[in-house]
Parts: C-alpha cells; structure tokens; sequence
C-alpha cells in the first residue's frame, strides 16, 4: 500500500508479442478493446466528477449535521433515518461521510499539484541543463526513493507535528521524485531535436524553450502522473489520518472516521463500511481515469 | 562481474550518506530543545545545562552530525527519552514481529500474483484474464487499512476463528503465531499482489514470443514443460527485482497493518515514538527502515547478474 506511482515503460513489452497475442485472439481481442478504449476514462470522470460535487455539496445533501451528538441514538445500524447507521456519539454517520470527503479532497488535490509544479521544475531543468545540478538532483531523488510514504509522513510529522499541513507536505515530498523523474527523461531526447535547435537559433531565451516549447511534450505524461498520482495520494492521506498523523477527530474524515471504527468492529460493523467504501470508490475512479488517460496518449498501449 | 558488483556497492554509498544528512535534519529540525524535554518542566537550568553537556547537544553541528553518524553506522542508534532501554534493545524486540510479516505479506502477495500471473499470460485476452486484471485494479484501490478491518469483521467478528489483533509470539508455538499473522499478512500482502501479478503477466507475455519458445515448441517439448522450464524461469528473472522493491515498501507498510492488528512491531514503535515525542527512536528507526530499503535494493540487484547470464557476461565484457 505504500508502493508511488510511476509510469510503466512501454519498452517492458516488445512490440512483435504483442501484435501476434492481438492476431491469436483477435476476436476476443477486439471486444475488450473496444470496452477497452474510451469506458475506463468516461466512468472514472464520471464518478470523480460524482464524488467531487457530492462532497462539495455535502451541506446540501447531508440529511443532518456532521457534529450533532445524540448520544440516546449511538451506534444504532443503518435504518431509514440513518442510511449508513450512526457513530459512538449518535452522529448520522452517512452526513459524516459526505463531509468526511473535504479534508482528503483538498489535501491530496494540493499535494498532487504542489508536487508537480516543483517536480516537474526540478526535472525539466536538470534535464536541460544537466551537469553537476542535474547529478544533485538525481542523487535527491534517489536518496527520497528510498524512504516509504508512510515514514516519510512520520518523519514530517516529528518535524511539524501531526496535522492536515503535515500530511500534505509529506505526500507531496514523497510524489515530487515521480514528476521530477519521469519530466527529465521526457526532455533529455527532446532537447536534442531539430525545433529546439531551431528555437535556439532564433534567439529564444532559455526560459521561453524549457516553458513553451518542451514543457508542451510532457502535458500528455503529466496529465496521467496526475491522475495517478492523486489515486495514491487519497491512498496516502487516508492512511496517515489513520494513524493519528493527519486530521484529528472530531473533524469528518475518512481515515480518522475508521480509525475509530476499528475500535467499534465488534459491536458496529457498518460504521467501518462505509467510509472505506467512499475511500475505494474515489481511488477507483482515479485510477480509471489515469489508465484510461494513458491509453488514450499512447494508443499502442491501449491496443494490446 | 566483479566489477561491476563493485561500482554498484560503491554508488550506494552517496545515497546513504544523503538519508543520513536527511534523518540527522530532521533530528535537528524538531523543535524544542532536547535536553528540556529529558529533564522535563521543573528542572533547573544546571540540570539542563548538565544533560545538554551530557548528550553532546552543546558541540558544533558538524560534530554532532558525525557522532551521530558514528554511532548509527556502530549499531548504537540512540536512548529512548521515555522508557530505560536503547533504541537498538527497543529495535531488537520489535524487528522479529515486522520482519515476519513482511515476509508473510510478500509470500501471500506471490501466492496470489505467481499462478494469476502466469495464467493470465497464457490465456492472454481470456474471461480469467479480464476477471483478474479487474481485480488487480480494484485491489490497487483498497487501503490495506480498510482491507484489514474488514477482514478482522469476516474472520474475528463473525467466524470467530481468528484473532482481532495482537500478537503471539513463536515460542507460544507455531500455529499459535501463524494465527495472528494470517490475517496481517493478507491485509498487507493483496496490495503488493495486484502489482507484482501485472508484471509477471507482461514480462511472462514477452518471454512467450521469444524465438527460444517457438523452438521448444517446434522440437516437440510438451506445452507444460516449454511454458514450466523455459519461458516461467525467464519471465521470473525480472520479476525478482520488483520482488525487491515490494520487500521494502512492504517495511513502510507494516506500520499500518501493525495499527489495524495491535502488533509490537518498527512500525507501531516508531508511530508511537513519534507521537509521544520520543525522538531518539523515532529518528533512528526511520534511518534503519531507509537504509534497510536501499540495501534491499543492492542486494536485488547484485542477485540479478547470478539470475540472468545475459547481463553477467555483458557487464564484465564491457
């Protein structure tokens, strides 16, 4: 669970294999592609999109507040007042749900983008320019590599203390190597072509080749480093709040709603359910679009 | 060969130093002065003063860095503030727990992974192949934590027949202790199958290509046997180093699956640690699990070259 994204290297599989795997079984073949190609991104929007609004809207939907204590009304199971059942305080546990997406929501939406305006900064930099910045940069990126996400929040948190900044801090440390690493290797081959030479030679200024004419290489790849990267960081900061790393009861959240859940398993299984269900569904759905993301920019990939 | 085992122990090296800079900044970029939190609130400026002397806190950064460094690298990785033990004796209890389930989690995620792989790439474009790969993308959306309590749920709540949590300990005797590990390990171990199934599938999809199969093919070898002793064998080799790179995120992974399941393992110690401020053990430990990671990763990679005869004889050729 604590594995970071990267983007697998089309190179792992030759191309002949896959050519005569599509031939052995082209009928089988061209039914799963056609599933194949557009559904996985068209549902996983789809229900981002859902879940993005739904928890935007949650004070609109939620049919009682996150915060109310009915303690007369603790750990009752789902009923038709309580859809998702109530929690150890009597709160409406399906209200806590909806709001409970806000804190991983925004928190992994601005880890993600933090760690990829400096990732991708630090690697299409080190790749222009190489030399002795871009050795630093590698050996960073090698040396942050080598911690887990979750201790990497641990480590962040002996730093800040626990708290949402905390852990939006330690995701995006531990997601910039990705975006640093698969940025570089994007422009090393790019710098060398015919348009960047040409740029050179009309006098444009470094800032204006790195930014306009070889950041525009990498929106493709970006974009599914995004997607990706945002499945794994709503993994990361749910799990952080579930160690007591991030959010802090009495605050709705998902990770925090099960760590208090376990403690209940005996007597109120479906008070875990549900927020881990929210969690699957999200992580889901972003998966869905980073993969059908990356099919659709390499359609080789979405052939085989 | 020898070389280049050499040239890559060596290029370890800068990568360690860095995660030493980095655990002895955060070491340093805690605030509070850690001579005030071991004497506690009441205690006298000398006291302070006398355990900062003590603890070499008054020294020069650099000084305090390689004393550090030194006693780290000695296996001597500090003192708890809180409890009377050293880091290395609260290690040394808690190491036997966390190595046992990642191993357990990495055998189950190669139980899962190894035959789902292997069948999926045979029947490449089949009904299991899709069922599988739908699954291997719904388990690389289930958090291990989540994973875990609704296993607890299922086999502790309502079947009664394994343990919610905590920890028995080997000599209790063997199935005693598989008990309470079962389900950790499952816990831990589904997310690193969904990963290491897919690569099998494509590393073993391209081997199944190679000249070297249709050849077996053509000589007559039966299709068990071309598919068991020449293509699987091959399709593994690659396979080997993700092993290793799982292994380690598996160490990070323990930390959770030991929360859900109450077991006194790094990763709890160091949670703990963390939140009860006891920095001595939080610091080393994650310098341990970091330096653990990148040596998991040598040894991969040194084992590689002994797997696979191709890139020994390119490397020492070139």
């Amino acid at each position: 669970m604590t594995s970071t994204p990267t983007v697998p290297s089309t190179t792992a599989t030759s191309l002949p294999g896959a050519a005569e795997a599509a031939r052995g079984k082209r009928r089988g073949r061209s039914l799963l592609a056609s599933m194949h190609q557009r559904w996985p991104l068209t549902i996983g929007l789809l229900c981002v999109s859902i879940l993005c609004l739904v928890t935007i809207g949650a004070p609109l939907l939620a049919p009682a507040s996150p915060d109310i204590q009915n303690m007369s009304n603790a750990l009752k199971p789902p009923s038709a007042d309580h859809p998702f059942g109530t929690d150890e305080f009597g709160r409406d546990l399906l209200s806590r749900v909806l709001y409970g997406g806000r804190v991983t929501l925004l928190a992994s939406t601005l880890s993600v983008l933090m760690a990829a305006l400096i990732g991708c900064g630090v690697g299409l930099t080190a790749g222009y320019f190489g030399g002795w910045y871009d050795a630093l940069v590698g050996r960073i990126v090698d040396i942050l590599f080598s911690f887990p996400v979750i201790l990497l929040g641990i480590a962040i948190v002996a730093i800040m203390g626990p708290g949402v900044v905390s852990v939006i801090v330690a995701i995006a440390i531990a997601s910039l190597p990705n975006f640093a690493r698969v940025s570089r290797a994007a422009i090393v081959p790019e710098k060398e072509r015919e348009y960047v030479l040409a740029a050179h030679v009309v006098g444009a200024s470094t800032w204006y080749i790195i930014g306009r004419t070889l950041l525009p290489n990498l929106i493709g790849p970006l974009m599914v480093l995004i997607s990706l990267g945002f499945a794994y960081a709503v993994l990361y900061e749910a799990s952080l709040s579930f160690l007591g790393l991030g959010a802090r009861p009495p605050t709705p959240e998902w990770g925090v709603m099960l760590s208090t859940a376990r403690d209940f398993i005996f007597q109120a299984p479906w008070y875990a359910f549900f927020p881990g269900l929210s969690i699957v569904l999200l992580v889901f759905s972003l998966n869905l679009v980073g993969d059908g993301l990356r099919d659709a920019i390499d359609p080789y990939r979405a052939r085989r | 060969m020898t070389r280049y085992l050499i040239i890559r122990a060596v290029g370890v090296i800068p990568t360690l130093i860095g995660i030493s800079i980095l655990v002895f900044g955060i070491t340093y970029l805690i605030p509070g002065d850690p001579a005030l939190i071991m004497a506690g609130s009441e205690a006298t400026p000398e006291v302070v003063a006398n355990l900062r002397q003590q603890w070499g806190l008054d020294q020069p950064v650099y000084i305090r860095y390689l004393s550090w460094l030194g006693n780290m690298v000695r296996g001597n990785l500090g003192d708890s503030y809180f409890s009377r033990q050293t880091v290395t004796q609260l290690v040394g209890n808690a190491l036997p727990v966390t190595l046992e389930l990642a191993i357990l989690s990495l055998l189950v995620a190669m139980l899962i992974a190894i035959p789902t792989g292997i069948v999926s790439a045979v029947k490449a474009g089949s009904w299991f192949d899709l069922g599988a790969a739908a699954l291997a993308f719904i388990g690389l959306s289930i958090p291990s934590f989540w994973l875990g309590i609704m296993l607890i749920y299922v086999f502790a709540v309502h079947l009664q027949q394994l343990p919610a949590g905590g920890f028995t300990p080997l000599s209790a005797g063997l199935w005693p202790n598989l008990q309470s590990m079962i389900l950790p390990s499952i816990a831990l171990g589904t997310f690193a199958s969904t990963q290491l199934m897919r690569y099998l599938r494509a590393s073993l999809l391209d081997v199944l290509h190679a000249d070297y199969i249709r050849t077996s093919r053509a000589k007559g070898l039966r299709e068990r046997s071309v598919l068991l002793r020449h293509a699987v064998r091959n399709a593994l080799i690659p396979f080997t180093t993700v092993l290793g790179v799982q292994m380690g995120y598996l160490l990070g992974g323990t930390v959770i699956a030991e929360s859900v399941f109450a077991l006194p393992g790094i990763g709890r110690l160091v949670l703990t640690a963390v939140l009860n401020r006891d920095y001595q053990v939080a610091t080393g430990i994650i310098f341990l699990i970091a330096t653990a990671f990148v040596l998991i990763n040598l040894v991969v990679d040194m084992i590689y070259p002994i797997l696979d005869p191709r890139v020994r004889l390119a490397r020492s050729g070139g």
